[in-house]
């Protein structure tokens, strides 16, 4: 259009239509609060609540009741307070990591959390390591309520002088979430969860490779891999490192690994129940068992990993709470293993619970045991066999003490035993 | 006979077929769970708390700066300074030891322990047991004095007390002990004549703990 043309438009006319189309619009509107009117509001306020939770402490550091010095044996103590200040319930795991300090140490210590109530309900008894998993969840801290934990840590009796000198420090810690969050809100890497058919032929191969390659990596701290019901065959395999195989929640005992010379380092196993012969588990350093079950005719269901080089030592097995049944021996530590942890587990059927036939010093802390149905030793090493009816080597009380001991120094071992149960 | 339309593929292909398709979005999925941290792991509300600094140190507990004196020394009978096979009844000897607390920065309990070792004939040790003695002395004071046998190390397991028990600490640094061998000069006949023995004496320490053991 060129601008003659809109030149000559009637502006006059156009300027006036437009004031009165303008006023008729403005008039309508004005006209709608002429009438009475009423309104009701719903102001609706998102606001998310507050999960805060906070710490107390009975003293600023762990001690010994008489001040003793941090010794094998001693029990270092110190009670936290959980407060729940949220709005709502919490749940809450306990979580404990290494600040600083050697390893050797770190990898030793055991930690006993009671409730600090009348029963003292016992909450986790088992190394500081593990706890790192957050696998010891407190399901319901109510809202304006606090939670009074006992810690008492302590390096086991049989530790021997490879300690002195050296230290750990640690932090131990809470980590509160929402009642209705999943089980495995605080595990520290990514969680898995698989049927029978997922760990299968080529797909089991591609896992394991894959959860192998990831293990390699400095930053990852730890992987889950949750079972479901069923069977799974492991057998020959040596399974990738820095893995957590749980069974799902419920299912404990019902997931079935198959293990005939099953290879594992590394790793942790709760609530799994292992089937075989022959030999069922070699373990080499830090594999913890966590609730299950060995059932089947091995020879041994759980046996240290051969050594070729034959100067490597094992350190770190834990088995706890769990059940043997039909072994010829249970545990069988014919490589020199330190730090071995065998604690609150029931043998029944078995010819042997725990072997020690290597010749260089190893260290085992056997406590809360059950081998009341052990066909032979409760421990047998190089001869010297602790089990009912066997003179010398009984667990005794002192006169004012209430628990049952008996330490061993041994040519191939240092063992600690306390409040077993032979009869 | 029905006829396959052209382009189906066998049911037993289709599976296979599928199985691998399913296989192939397992791994993926195996994969992004590795290669990522899953969504749900903190994705809810949640607070931790720490009780931080928590240090467990541990001590040093060491004798080996202990020394046993390198001569002995007659006290009573022959000239034989040194050849304590040649002894005979009522002969003493005697030899310093001293314990020593070396870098040590723990307390600790120790024992003195001596025992008979072979040197020729396997039954001179028992026969020679039976008749030598041994007497400690340290502060003026006789800490032991009986037969050598009564300072074995015992069996393990078995909680045994021989009498030189004594808490130590790292403050005292050194004690000094004056240990006598000696044959009584009575009940050591003829038989015990040309017996061979080698005399082993050792410091034991252990943590000062209740249920600490000695190493024997």
């Amino acid at each position: 259009m060129k601008w003659e043309q809109v030149k000559n438009w009637p502006w006059k006319r156009i300027a006036m239509g437009t004031a009165v189309l303008t006023s008729i619009v403005a008039s309508t509107s004005f006209g709608t609060y002429a009438y009475f009117t009423s309104q009701v509001e719903d102001s609706s306020t998102f606001a998310a609540g507050k999960l805060e939770i906070s710490l107390g402490e009975t003293k600023a550091r762990f001690q010994a009741a008489d001040d003793q010095p941090f010794l094998p044996g001693v029990r270092f103590e110190k009670t936290l307070t959980v407060h729940n200040q949220s709005d709502v319930p919490v749940k809450y795991a306990l979580l404990a990591e290494k600040e600083g300090g050697d390893d050797i140490v770190y990898d030793r210590l055991v930690v006993e959390v009671r409730r600090e109530n009348e029963g003292g309900e016992l909450l986790y008894h088992g190394r500081v390591s593990q706890l790192t998993l957050a696998n010891v969840i407190i399901p319901e801290l109510p809202k304006d309520e606090s939670d009074d934990l006992h810690f008492s840590v302590y390096l086991p009796e049989s530790t021997g002088n490879e300690v002195q000198q050296k230290s750990a420090d640690v932090t131990f810690g809470f980590l509160a979430t929402q009642q209705d969050n999943g089980h495995y809100f605080a595990q520290g890497g990514p969680v898995m969860t698989f049927t029978p058919q997922d760990l299968n032929g080529t797909k089991l191969v591609e896992t394991l490779r894959m959860a192998s390659k990831e293990a390699e990596k400095d930053s990852v701290t730890g992987l889950t891999f949750i079972l479901e019901e069923g069977s799974y065959d492991l057998s020959d395999m040596k399974l990738p490192e820095k893995v957590t195989w749980k069974a799902a929640p419920g299912k404990e005992g019902k997931v079935v690994v198959r293990a005939d010379e099953l290879q594992v380092s590394n790793a942790a196993f709760e609530g799994i129940r292992f089937e075989g012969s022959g030999t069922g588990l070699y373990v080499g350093s830090n594999v913890s068992f966590s609730g299950c079950t060995f059932d089947g005719r091995f020879d041994a269901a759980i046996r240290t990993m051969p050594d070729l080089s034959g100067e490597k030592t094992l350190e770190g097995l834990t088995v706890k709470d769990s059940t043997f049944a039909g072994a010829e021996a249970a545990i069988l530590l014919d490589q020199t293993i330190k730090g071995a942890f065998i604690a609150n587990n029931s043998f029944s059927g078995v010819q042997h619970a725990v072997v020690v036939a290597n010749d260089r010093e190893t260290e085992v802390q056997i406590v809360g045991n059950d081998f009341a149905n052990v066909n032979k030793y409760a421990v047998d090493s190089g001869g010297v066999q602790v089990g009912d009816g066997i003179e010398g080597f009984k667990e005794t009380s002192e006169e004012n003490g209430d628990a049952k001991k008996l330490a061993l120094h041994l040519f191939k071992a240092d063992l600690y035993l306390e409040d077993n149960k032979y009869d | 006979m029905i006829e396959r339309r052209s382009g189906q593929r066998p049911k037993k292909e289709r599976l296979r077929l599928a199985e691998q398709w399913a296989g192939g979005i397992f791994l993926l999925g195996l994969t992004a769970s590795l290669w990522v941290q899953p969504a749900g792991t903190y994705s809810w509300m949640w607070k931790g708390v720490k009780d931080t600094g928590n240090q467990f140190a541990i001590g040093l507990l060491d004798i080996t700066s202990s020394v046993f004196g390198e001569k002995w020394r007659v006290i009573e009978g022959g000239n034989q300074a040194v050849d304590l096979f040649r002894m005979i009844p009522g002969d003493a000897r005697q030899l310093e030891a001293t314990l020593s607390s070396g870098e040590s920065d723990l307390e600790f309990i120790y024992k003195i322990v001596a025992e008979v070792k072979e040197a020729g004939k396997p039954e001179d040790v028992q026969k020679l047991e039976e008749v030598l003695r041994i007497r400690i002395e340290s502060g003026g004071s006789v800490i032991y004095d009986g037969l050598v046998r009564g300072l074995h190390q015992e069996q393990p397991g078995l909680k045994h007390v021989n009498g030189t028990e004594e808490h130590f600490s790292p403050h005292q640094r050194s004690k000094t002990f004056a240990i006598t061998v000696y044959l009584p000069k009575e009940g050591v006949d003829h038989s015990f004549q040309a017996l061979k023995g080698n005399l082993e004496i050792r410091f034991l320490a252990k943590q000062a703990t209740l249920d600490a053991i000695f190493a024997e």
